[in-house]
């Protein structure tokens, strides 16, 4: 039927939640780096309960260990279990990171939705203010804050999710505002909704897709921050282990224990590129696999 | 053409109740450049008796949506004004009513179906999600209750498998059946009032008849009244009782269908009616010359003066005609509606 094709073309985004699984699981890099990022994120996160040592015991007789059954990726300096150590500082980085993003999305998503709903001259000048907080460097704010607040990760990655919600107010603004002229935001009203339920249901529905990915990119970028600013020694403070702390102490030692340093590297490697791989693909699947079905 | 005859059916006069009565309607565009409101609508008079079907006739930019949009009060402030006039609901004044109360009115008693299916539904949701958030903001209906009305009302509408459609997204369905649809939410709380704007437009032949069928049963089953705002007189001869004729922003004609088919009394209509295609009559179609003046470029007379063969200088061109009463509830806006002859439907 014409009409059915006419509609593949002009609908904007018929997103299919369980076709975007079942596509994702055809995707075999990402299906497999998905399952990687959540293996990472559970021993992270349960790390506690897991037989290893614990990351601050130190044990001077076992420093600068090879990698053994005792301690599976050696010993560091002080003959902390370097295992054990790089998974703490993994949970460090992963909830800095959704600190910063949370931050972000909560600043950024709501007033961006608002004004690209509404439109106008509250508008033009939050758009204006958005712009100034941008052209702020994250980390120079970050630095400023601890500077003022003293050593403290909390309220560095906060300064940092300031820095991000510009990028969650352009990106929900600039849908909200296309999807403000849909009809079926009209048709929804005639239905007798009231404005913040249409924000809620129809404009959040429909924006979800691209903030989903951007809420994605902006968590590498988080665990990128938390790690710099513990590498200048203004995040985490020892003895905590952090994945930016490891490499700063790690690095006098790299001609006699590279491996110190290779190992917190290639884990902030590893997070990131999961995460960039999985957000790519889920920018695919809401961009390009759309009305497969029709 | 096929006319509709229902027995039961009585023409709008006082004593009949009146489900939607619009007096004295004016809309305006506003022209922010020039800092004035431009008339587009002037003067709409409308009287939509209960259970009734009302056909709203007329070509793109004759004020025909504008009217149905300002009924459920939905224009946008900021470009489109009504000027001044009154819409009454079973008595009730629309026009003032704050805005909390009249979107308990929208979706609960006016219904509003539009023209085109594949942009009114949410594609981000099912079809069930849509169904329920109309329910659960106008009815006391919870959970189960609301999932059995939701597939009620698909059945009603005549969706084949509801227990199916209900999970499907827009973008799954074709256009008549994304039409029923939204037929099915804009019906979900039996609204007393229904209103049409181009039903049937975007959809195709076949379609369109089985879409027609279905707002006419349902607008009996339901005992709503219905407004239907189509350019299509096929529409207007399958369906509506009565019909109001709307040219360059003001209602040129009123009639029962029956009476506007066969005895028109407004040279427009008459000119409408020509420009049908007529089955066994070999004959090339007659457009009308010209074009509809633009709006705030109204000519002070009848509007449809300089494009009318029955001109008659000066009477026709320095006064504006009024909306004039010819008896069985017909009105023309014709100042020569006496001595006209003017050619209907198989005559």
């Amino acid at each position: 039927m014409t009409s059915t094709l006419a509609a593949s073309v002009s609908i904007p985004a018929p997103v299919d939640r369980r076709s975007i699984w079942r596509a994702f699981a055809r995707n075999r890099l990402s299906l497999s780096v998905l399952v990687l990022f959540v293996l990472i994120v559970l021993a992270a996160v349960f790390a506690s309960v897991l037989p290893l040592h614990h990351p601050n015991a130190q044990s001077l007789a076992d420093r600068l260990q090879s990698p053994s059954w005792k301690y599976p990726l050696g010993t560091d300096e002080l003959g902390r279990d370097e295992l054990a150590r790089i998974l703490a500082a993994t949970r460090i980085s992963l909830w800095a990171a959704l600190q910063a993003t949370a931050v972000g999305i909560v600043l950024g998503v709501p007033i961006g939705l608002v004004t690209g709903f509404v439109g106008g001259r509250l508008d033009s000048v939050l758009s204006r203010a958005f712009d100034t907080i941008q052209s702020i460097p994250p980390l120079i704010l970050a630095i400023a804050i601890v500077a003022v607040l003293g050593r403290q990760l909390t309220p560095a990655m906060i300064a940092i999710g300031i820095v991000f919600s510009p990028t969650f107010y352009r990106v929900s603004r600039a849908a909200a505002s296309t999807v403000a002229n849909e009809t079926y935001i009209e048709a929804s009203r005639t239905m007798g909704q009231s404005t913040p339920r249409i924000l809620l249901t129809h404009v959040l529905g429909n924006v979800a897709p691209a903030l989903i990915v951007q809420t994605s990119t902006t968590f590498a970028f988080g665990i990128l921050a938390e790690a710099a600013l513990s590498y200048l020694g203004l995040g985490v403070q020892p003895p905590s282990a952090s994945l930016g702390s490891m490499l700063t102490s790690a690095a006098n030692l790299l001609n006699s224990s590279p491996l110190l340093t290779i190992e917190p590297g290639l884990m902030i490697v590893v997070l990131v590129l999961c995460i960039s791989l999985v957000s790519d693909a889920l920018r695919d699947l809401s961009s390009g696999e759309r009305g497969s079905e029709i | 053409m096929r006319l509709r005859t229902r027995a039961e059916y009585v023409p709008a006069t006082r004593d009949t109740a009146l489900a939607l009565s619009i007096s004295g309607l004016e809309i305006g565009i506003v022209d922010k450049v020039a800092g004035r409101v431009v008339p587009v609508v002037t003067g709409v008079d409308l009287a939509l008796a209960e259970r009734e079907v009302l056909g709203l006739v007329g070509e793109s930019g004759s004020g025909k949506s504008l009217t149905s949009l300002a009924i459920t009060r939905l224009l946008d402030p900021k470009s489109v004004r009504v000027q001044s006039g009154s819409i009454r609901l079973f008595g009730r004044e629309l026009r003032t009513l704050s805005e909390a109360s009249m979107r308990a009115v929208r979706g609960k008693d006016i219904g509003m179906i539009f023209q085109d299916p594949m942009t009114s539904l949410d594609p981000a949701f099912t079809v069930g999600h849509q169904l329920n958030s109309v329910l659960r903001r106008h009815t006391a209906l919870r959970d189960r209750a609301i999932r059995e009305r939701a597939l009620e009302l698909l059945a009603l509408v005549g969706l084949g498998d509801p227990r199916r459609r209900i999970a499907q997204y827009p973008h799954q369905l074709s256009g008549g059946a994304r039409q029923r649809v939204m037929i099915a939410m804009a019906v979900a709380c039996q609204p007393r009032v229904l209103i049409a704007d181009e039903p049937t437009t975007a959809l195709d032949v076949t379609t369109q008849a089985q879409i027609l069928e279905l707002l006419k049963n349902l607008a009996d089953t339901l005992k709503m009244s219905t407004l239907i705002a189509t350019h299509d007189l096929g529409v207007v001869a399958d369906v509506c009782d009565r019909v109001a004729v709307m040219y360059a922003g003001q209602i040129v004609e009123q009639a029962s269908a029956e009476q506007l088919f066969y005895h028109p009394k407004h040279p427009y209509t008459e000119r409408l009616l020509l420009s049908l295609p007529r089955v066994g009559v070999r004959q090339d179609l007659q457009g009308i010359p010209g074009q509809p003046p633009r709006a705030g470029n109204f000519p002070p007379g009848c509007r449809f003066a300089p494009r009318c063969g029955y001109i008659d200088a000066p009477r026709c061109v320095v006064t504006a005609p009024q909306l004039r009463q010819l008896g069985d509830a017909h009105s023309a806006r014709c100042v020569r509606v006496d001595d006209l002859r003017l050619s209907g439907v198989g005559a």
